[in-house]
């Protein structure tokens, strides 16, 4: 009992270790690198959509507009205090601090837009988040696309590159954790008791504007934190990074994941964010180069659309339901005995 | 406001107007502690709406509901439901994908932990500009308390502990507790029933209401069903309101029940009194019904018999078919058995854990009306779908003019000649009345004919002409079950479905929908004809059926039917 403080902390201090482990041994493979920074932004997206689309069953269609909102705010923050250096730090720390300060910063900010979007569409019932959502992803793009200060089409250069594997990995297990905890919470419940009847949810005293427009705010939080991160590491950013497409491709992940489960988003964020690439190498091999090679590299994108097309025919519910990777093993569980 | 001691719910004059829809007038209602209050009425009289209205579903138009001292009407459900008014619902409504002990965990909401208290709000909410500073400050409070989860707290988790204890207690009383770990869809009807009682009772009401909770329940569950209310009641101290359609059911606990009718209350007593009232039981069964009893009554000697043995019957004594109106004007008996359109063998419909038709049998033969009765939830639309193809039959057969279409779909059963008018009309309420005609002959493609059963049909209704550019969603209720038929004649059909077609209609619209179903039948289509009216159905029928909890428990000619003291056990729940 008296050491249960230590249960919040714990998955961070085992996690930690492992991550500086690892983000110290593969420092000379700039290519794992990115492609691992990669999908872990993805991850962060895809879990953190969930959140809404998933646990809580409404439809939100604008996640890239939030990750935007994250990126130009980070990236502009850092931009601006490229040269500054916090007194009493050496360099690499006070840039580390910088930097985790404007990832949060990024992050609270789309967390405001997210607030302001959510809370009126979030009062309604039904399709009109996903409109609103799909509206304000386009919104943010043109304005991007048309401010002067922010670079318009050519985009936010000259970012310091702060980010690692250490911190974007620590951010998307951060979000998992955080994800994971929420559903099994009491306001986590509430969330899948609106997902399953939200009539009777409200009928039940739960405050169901209040738990949905709270979940988009966490939900648009991680946005900003991925966006954030992916402005860290990438030379550029520009206003094609954050269109309906990347929008559209986190909705994939989930719903090929199985709306509702985390593990899920999980596992399929990496295995679409990394099917393209290990197709390429595959379809290619042995061929590089040639005429043939550039033919295969065509089949890339059909066969991945194939690959979702098979995937919701034979399994319409996604990859786990909403179930979680760890349900899949048969668990003692106490048998009903009949009455 | 002054409130009278031990009143916990109160509903003052209350009055809902949906459109032009009087949907509830009046209703004045109390629920003390340890009431058990029943509330009654056909189809569409307005007792949902009631519901909706106590539990801040809708907002009144006028009138105050007054719940343990606060005014609710205008506050939210969810709000309602913590001063202490929890309900379940007529069609069931769990979280169907959660386990049992979660259903019940989210209702046991945890308390808050403010930062800041009520007085810092109050305090807030006086500055310039308040409203934004509480909300902010709201925001903070309920923040705070998704960080305590997310830090998982000590608190937080003796809370989360505290929650599942009070769950699985709340569960061993329900006698659900070994069934906690399963998911909710997975239990069979009548546990899910209760679970939603549990889950109701999860938020500490002081007063519950039930809407319809023996629905779909066998004989057995209810009489389970009504010790568990009355225990419920005594152990949680709890004030009740019931709404439901089961006539023992209610007559049996309920110590003062309410009826309603076309929004209306139309009485307010005791079981006994409401059984009597001759305005209950014209709302039930139709005013002639209760002519028919009368005059049958003064010439049937033996009933006095009846009337000793079954004092609370009194008004109305079992008795046999009168002469007079079994001598129906269109008794085809004396003629040679027309050949079958239609005949159902043992049909079983089922819902998941619910079977709402236990093997029903019934024939239609050619130029019959025959007549579907029963109380709500009596099985009669699922009999209907499962025969047009809606829904797949979960057993047993159906033939279709000589031809086996069990389990056919609707659209390979129009062209063949069925034609199903459903209940709630199913029209297309954005299109014109000329166009939902026209698609009502969608499979035809001979113009001039079309044009010319068109005409037919506004001849029928001639209103339907004057509206015929006309939005379908613009037209009263009696319109649009005119159109509802009249698209369905468009079809031309050897057999017609319909499915309630008085249902919430004024009643001289009524008589005209059913005067022109009388010579559509007498143009050689056969009809199948479901209705709640009694009355109304069985003096028009060839042959009636009688169901009850899914069977058939009588049939016969319907005039005959009309005066059986099956068809009063089947509405009234005498028995």
């Amino acid at each position: 009992m008296s050491r249960e403080w230590i249960k919040g902390p714990l998955p961070v201090l085992v996690v930690l270790p492992i991550l500086s482990v690892l983000t110290y041994a593969t420092t000379d493979m700039p290519f794992f690198i990115y492609l691992a920074s990669i999908t872990g932004v993805n991850v962060i997206l895809a879990v953190s959509l969930n959140i809404v689309n998933g646990i809580t069953g409404q439809f939100s269609i604008g996640h890239a507009g939030f990750m935007a909102v994250g990126a130009y705010a980070a990236g502009y923050f850092s931009r601006a205090l490229a040269g500054v250096q916090l007194v009493f730090l050496p360099e690499v720390v006070s840039d580390q601090v910088i930097f985790l300060v404007a990832v949060v910063f990024g992050g609270m900010l789309a967390a405001l837009f997210g607030f302001l979007v959510g809370l009126p569409s979030l009062r309604l019932r039904g399709d009109y988040l996903a409109i609103v959502t799909l509206g304000f992803g386009e919104i943010i793009r043109v304005f991007l696309q048309n401010t002067e200060a922010l670079g318009r089409a050519l985009g936010l250069r000259g970012i310091p590159q702060r980010s690692s594997l250490l911190a974007v990995w620590m951010a998307a297990f951060l979000t998992i954790l955080v994800a994971r905890r929420i559903v099994s919470s009491s306001h986590g419940r509430s969330l899948l008791a609106i997902r399953e009847d939200e009539v009777a949810a409200e009928a039940m005293g739960v405050d169901t504007t209040g738990y949905k427009v709270r979940a988009f705010v966490v939900s648009s939080f991680f946005a900003g934190v991925a966006g954030a991160l992916f402005a860290h590491f990438v030379p550029i950013i520009n206003p094609s990074s954050f269109t309906f497409v990347k929008s559209m491709e986190i909705v994939v992940m989930i719903v090929a994941g199985g709306l509702g489960s985390t593990t899920g988003a999980v596992l399929t964020a990496i295995i679409l964010t990394l099917l393209p690439e290990q197709l390429r190498t595959v379809l290619t091999s042995g061929a590089e180069g040639t005429d043939l090679a550039q033919r295969v590299d065509q089949l890339r994108m059909p066969i991945y659309g194939a690959t979702l097309v098979a995937l919701m025919l034979l399994r319409p519910q996604g990859l786990f339901g909403t179930r979680e990777l760890w349900d899949l093993w048969p668990r003692s569980q106490p048998k009903a005995s009949d009455p | 406001m002054t409130e009278t001691t031990g009143v916990r719910l109160r509903a003052d004059h209350v009055s809902i107007r949906f459109g032009g829809l009087l949907a509830l007038s009046d209703f004045s209602l109390e629920i003390r502690g340890g009431d058990l209050k029943g509330l009654i009425g056909p189809n569409g009289a307005g007792k949902t709406t009631a519901f909706n209205v106590l539990t801040g579903v809708y907002r009144p138009t006028s009138g105050a509901v007054v719940v343990a001292g606060m005014r609710a009407d205008g506050k939210k459900p969810h709000q309602i439901n913590r001063l202490g008014l929890a309900r379940t619902f007529q069609n069931i409504r769990l979280f169907k994908e959660l386990s049992v002990i979660d259903n019940v965990k989210v209702a046991s909401l945890s308390d808050t932990h403010p930062i800041f208290k009520p007085k810092a709000l109050a305090r807030a909410g006086r500055l310039p500009g308040g409203d934004y500073w509480r909300a902010a400050l709201e925001a903070s409070n309920n923040y705070y308390d998704w960080w305590r989860a997310l830090l998982l707290s000590p608190g937080y988790l003796r809370e989360e502990r505290e929650i599942t204890e009070r769950s699985e207690a709340m569960l061993s009383v329900m006698g659900l507790w070994h069934r906690r770990h399963e998911v909710a869809k997975s239990l069979p009807y009548g546990e899910q029933r209760r679970l939603e009682i549990a889950r109701a009772l999860a938020t500490k009401p002081k007063v519950l209401l039930l809407d319809e909770p023996a629905a779909g329940m066998n004989t057995k569950e209810k009489a389970d069903l009504m010790v568990l209310i009355r225990e419920l009641r005594d152990r949680f101290s709890l004030g009740v309101l019931v709404i439901e359609h089961d006539m023992k059911l209610v007559m049996g606990i309920c110590e003062v029940i309410t009826v309603l009718d076309h929004g209306e209350t139309i009485a307010v007593g005791t079981p006994a009194e409401v059984r009597r009232d001759p305005k209950v039981i014209e709302a039930y069964l139709g005013d002639a019904f209760v002519e028919a009893q009368k005059a049958s009554t003064a010439k049937s000697a033996p009933s006095e018999a009846m009337t000793s043995a079954h004092p609370e019957m009194s008004a109305h004594p079992e008795m046999s078919a009168h002469p007079e109106i079994s001598a129906h004007p269109e008794d085809r008996s004396a003629r040679p058995v027309p050949e079958l359109i239609l005949e159902a063998k043992d049909l079983v419909v089922s819902y998941g854990a619910v079977t709402a038709v236990r093997g029903i049998s019934l024939a239609v033969r050619k130029g019959q009306l025959v007549a579907l009765i029963g109380g709500n939830g009596a099985g009669k639309t699922s009999t209907l779908r499962a025969i047009s193809g809606m829904i797949k039959p979960a057993g047993g057969s159906v033939r279709f003019l000589g031809e086996d279409i069990t389990g056919a779909k609707a659209h390979v059963l129009v062209p063949r000649g069925m034609a199903h008018a459903p209940e709630g009309r199913g029209i297309f309420l954005n299109l014109t009345v000329e166009e939902n005609l026209m698609l009502g002959a969608y499979l035809r493609r001979d113009a001039a004919e079309i044009e010319h059963d068109a005409e037919r049909c506004y001849g029928l209704f001639p209103i339907l002409k004057q509206r015929r550019r006309q939005v379908a969603g613009t037209l009263s209720g009696g319109e649009q079950q005119m159109l509802a038929l009249s698209r369905a004649l468009m079809n031309r059909p050897r057999l017609l479905l319909l499915d309630e077609p008085s249902l919430g209609l004024a009643p001289q619209i009524v008589d005209t929908i059913f005067e022109v179903l009388k010579d559509v039948n007498a143009s050689g289509v056969s009809v199948l004809l479901v209705e709640q009216n009694a009355h109304l159905a069985l003096s028009l029928a060839h042959v009636g059926y009688v169901l009850e909890t899914g069977q058939i428990v009588t049939e016969g000619p319907g005039p005959t039917l009309l005066t059986s003291p099956e068809i009063r056990k089947a509405y009234l729940g005498e028995s």
